[in-house]
């Protein structure tokens, strides 16, 4: 009964005594005071921060051993608060993580390394704008997280910026998956995979925003981490994984119609799958790069379609009209132009859309 | 409160009086940065907020760590608080939110851990978890909207008229909000208290 529940937890009580008052206080006054004394000076404090921040990674231990490194938590804090009055040319800090791979961080950026299980690493990203450079081929998992945002590495190097609205994930080279957790039908979270990014893509993810992908749950330990296996499907119509994978290995081959040709069948074959408007994009991407300037439209205008306040579909619509445009196609282009506009009129591709505009005669 | 106007006063006189006066004093003078008078609002409330902290978390070192953020949140928010005289709720909202996202920070992790390393929950076993435990876990899934004015009333036993100056809203909506989270939690079947029922 609830109230048995209830009456067990009014019941509880903290070990509360005057040494462990006196010692939050403590605390509290001293913490209280650093902040009281930082506020005139900020900016002087953030030239110390950031100097601090340098000293502190010059003397990381790069040759520790991977437990003595990530066994306790860490925190860096290189630089000052976005809010604080800027300072020209503020330097980055670069952390060296006991496998080999380097976290620099930007713009007041803070992360904290966690020790989730044997060599797997584990880094909270608060704020700010940090540049990850993972080290392959290493039999563990390296996972980014800001906010209820993951991102997941299979070697690679990428950027994360995270800011009070949103979570901008930029890949340089290599392969990650970005993952959300949100509420399943259970007691505990589930974590959603939102999106498997490669070389030349970014991802904004508005944090406020639920998962695009709650409804399509997969809890199924290390999915993400074998995506390519060998696709030996013998029936008619392969699975998204196996498909993904043929994905994967053509555009290691720079076979980009291979490519192509598995992630429309993903995008034809697959609508229900939540990587089907991920793979939408892609196949965009795919087309235009070979040239294929009309299909690429296509694509890009079908992700925009298939989920509109989705993650990509700001992109997939700027994608389409630019797209267009490139086809020769100056109708449809305006036309996707001035959706575009319309929708976001203060977005990230505006500029360059107003540009196309301008050029259609 | 005693004048303060007469002979000067010593060190122990000032906290005998700080002692005697009432909360909306001493968050007055609080606000106007008065050091001693948020000290004593501390010593007056900190065990009581690291009760309902204790009461929602269970025991643990965290007890402490939010206890110090929720009076540091409170020194710099003290001038949006509404009622003076209802500083204790307010502290312990202030509380409530702290722990809740401290669970949740916990609860992504361990979701992410057990998506790529197959970690499995700590008590799987219903019979293994206290019925406490469980309402503590239905009561991160809740919008704060509901569990504040519920947990201020059925937990930390604050009176409804209370609860309904401290969140801001009508005694109506603070009833309205209590018997839907009652029921949200009476129908949730992962709590292992209401089905049975």
């Amino acid at each position: 009964m609830i109230d048995d529940a209830v009456r067990a937890m009014a019941e509880r009580e903290a070990a509360w005594d005057p040494l462990r008052e006196r010692r939050v206080l403590g605390r509290i006054e001293g913490e209280l005071d650093r902040r009281a004394a930082s506020r005139p000076r900020r900016w002087i404090a953030a030239g110390v921060a950031a100097a601090a921040a340098v000293a502190m990674v010059a003397m990381w231990p790069q040759s520790e051993p991977a437990a003595d490194t990530m066994g306790l938590a860490a925190i860096v804090e290189p630089a000052p608060a976005a809010s604080w009055p800027a300072i020209p040319s503020m330097p980055a800090a670069a952390v060296a993580l006991a496998d080999g791979s380097t976290a620099t961080l930007h713009d007041g950026a803070r992360i904290e390394l966690g020790a989730p299980a044997g060599d797997d690493i584990l880094i909270e990203q608060s704020v700010g704008r940090v540049h990850y450079d993972v080290r392959s081929g290493l039999p563990r998992t390296f996972t980014v997280v800001a906010d209820d945002v993951q991102v997941v590495v299979l070697g690679t190097a990428f950027w994360v910026t995270r800011d009070d609205a949103s979570v901008r994930v930029t890949v340089e080279h290599g392969r990650v998956a970005v993952m959300r957790t949100a509420d399943g039908e259970g007691p505990e979270p589930v974590a959603v995979l939102v999106a498997e990014l490669g070389a030349g893509d970014e991802l904004r993810v508005g944090v406020d925003e639920p998962p695009a992908t709650v409804a399509a749950v997969s809890t199924k330990p290390r999915e993400i981490k074998s995506p390519r296996k060998s696709p030996t499907a013998t029936d008619d119509r392969r699975s998204v994984d196996e498909l993904l994978a043929v994905v994967d290995d053509a555009r290691g081959r720079a076979d980009l119609a291979a490519a192509a040709a598995a992630l429309r069948e993903i995008v034809d074959h697959h609508r229900d799958d939540p990587r089907a408007y991920g793979s939408a994009f892609q196949l965009g991407k795919i087309e235009r790069s070979r040239g294929r300037h009309a299909a690429a439209a296509r694509a890009f205008a079908g992700a925009a379609k298939r989920s509109p306040s989705g993650a990509l579909s700001e992109d997939a619509r700027a994608e389409a009209a630019i797209s267009w445009f490139d086809a020769g196609d100056h109708d449809a282009a305006r036309r996707a132009g001035e959706d575009y506009l319309a929708r976001h009129p203060a977005g990230t591709h505006e500029a360059r859309l107003q540009r196309m505009l301008q050029r259609i005669p | 409160m005693p004048s303060s106007a007469s002979i000067p006063a010593s060190a122990g006189d000032a906290r005998l009086r700080l002692q005697a006066a009432d909360d909306a004093v001493l968050v007055s003078r609080a606000r106007g940065g008065d050091r001693a008078a948020f000290r004593e609002l501390y010593l007056r409330h900190a065990r009581y907020v690291a009760g309902a902290i204790a009461r929602w978390l269970g025991q643990g070192a965290d007890t402490d760590d939010i206890v110090q953020d929720t009076f540091i949140r409170a020194a710099e928010r003290l001038g949006t608080l509404r009622s003076p005289d209802h500083v204790r709720p307010w502290l312990v909202t202030i509380a409530i939110r702290l722990t809740h996202s401290r669970l949740v920070r916990e609860r992504r992790r361990t979701a992410l851990l057990r998506f790529f390393v197959a970690v499995q929950p700590t008590s799987s076993n219903p019979r293994d978890r206290e019925p406490a435990d469980d309402l503590s876990a239905a009561l991160v899934r809740m919008p704060e909207g509901l569990r504040v004015p519920w947990m201020l009333h059925r937990i930390e036993g604050e009176k409804l008229e209370d609860v309904a100056v401290t969140c801001g809203v009508s005694l109506a909506t603070v009833k309205r909000r209590i018997a839907q989270c009652e029921r949200r939690l009476e129908c949730s079947g992962d709590l292992g208290i209401g089905g049975a029922s």
